[in-house]
């Protein structure tokens, strides 16, 4: 029995299954060793895009994290 | 008329006695008081003419001590005047400075204070954009778009994993 890999996404709306299956497949392929379980946030916060979080890995690719990332940009400018 | 030469005799011995008792007895002292008399007078009068000689000289010492006095009094007059003139220069001299000094103290702080202000204005006026923007993007973005997007960024992180 493979241990559990918990990978949690989280967008703006809810993901269609053939985007999950998607997500689970590449999973999959990378953690071999492990039975992947996804487990879908819904958060208008990110406004757009999604967040794919892996134990202690995240990979943002939302709009409010680019956003905030010309925030801070603009705000070092000043 | 007999001319009797011994009553005459007798007569001029008579008054010789007579003239020679005045003299001696009342010419002389009265002219010794006479004498003393016009001595006396002549030391009063001395003692007078000294006692003005004296007076005058007393009303010239006075005279003299007044208007040193009063030479003194101006002199001390306008040392302190001149002193007075001096420290009053002095302290609008350093009242000047200091007022210079405050002047430039604030314009130095207004300054700093105006860039910090400035500078928290632009970050205000970015975290506004920041909001905005948000809202704008979220509210653009309809379910279908949303899953584009989704799409679009799933793409590209799953190709990278």
């Amino acid at each position: 029995m493979k241990p559990m890999l918990k990978v949690t996404v989280t967008s703006a709306v809810e993901l269609t299954s053939s985007q999950a299956k998607k997500i689970v497949d590449a999973m999959e392929k990378k953690y071999t060793e492990n039975t992947i379980e996804l487990k879908q946030v819904v958060d208008h916060s990110v406004i757009a895009g999604v967040k794919i979080t892996v134990g202690s890995q995240e990979i943002d690719a939302t709009a409010y994290s680019k956003l905030e990332k010309l925030h801070v940009q603009l705000k070092q400018s000043l | 008329m007999d001319i009797q030469i011994t009553q005459i005799l007798f007569q001029a011995i008579n008054f010789s006695v007579v003239l020679g008792a005045l003299t001696f007895l009342l010419y002389k002292p009265v002219l010794k008081m006479f004498d003393e008399r016009s001595q006396k007078i002549a030391e009063g009068q001395k003692a007078a003419e000294a006692a003005v000689t004296e007076k005058n000289e007393l009303e010239q010492t006075r005279k003299k001590m007044e208007n040193d006095l009063k030479k003194e009094r101006a002199t001390v007059l306008k040392e302190a005047q001149d002193e007075a003139k001096e420290k009053a220069q002095e302290i609008l001299a350093q009242a000047r400075k200091e007022a210079k000094a405050e002047k430039s103290k604030l314009l130095d702080s207004w300054d700093t204070e105006k860039a910090a202000l400035l500078k928290e204005a632009k970050q205000d006026m970015a975290d506004a954009v920041m909001a905005v923007s948000a809202k704008v993007i979220g509210k653009s973005l309809d379910v279908k778009a949303q899953q584009k997007l989704i799409d679009s960024e799933l793409e590209t992180i799953l190709k990278n994993l």
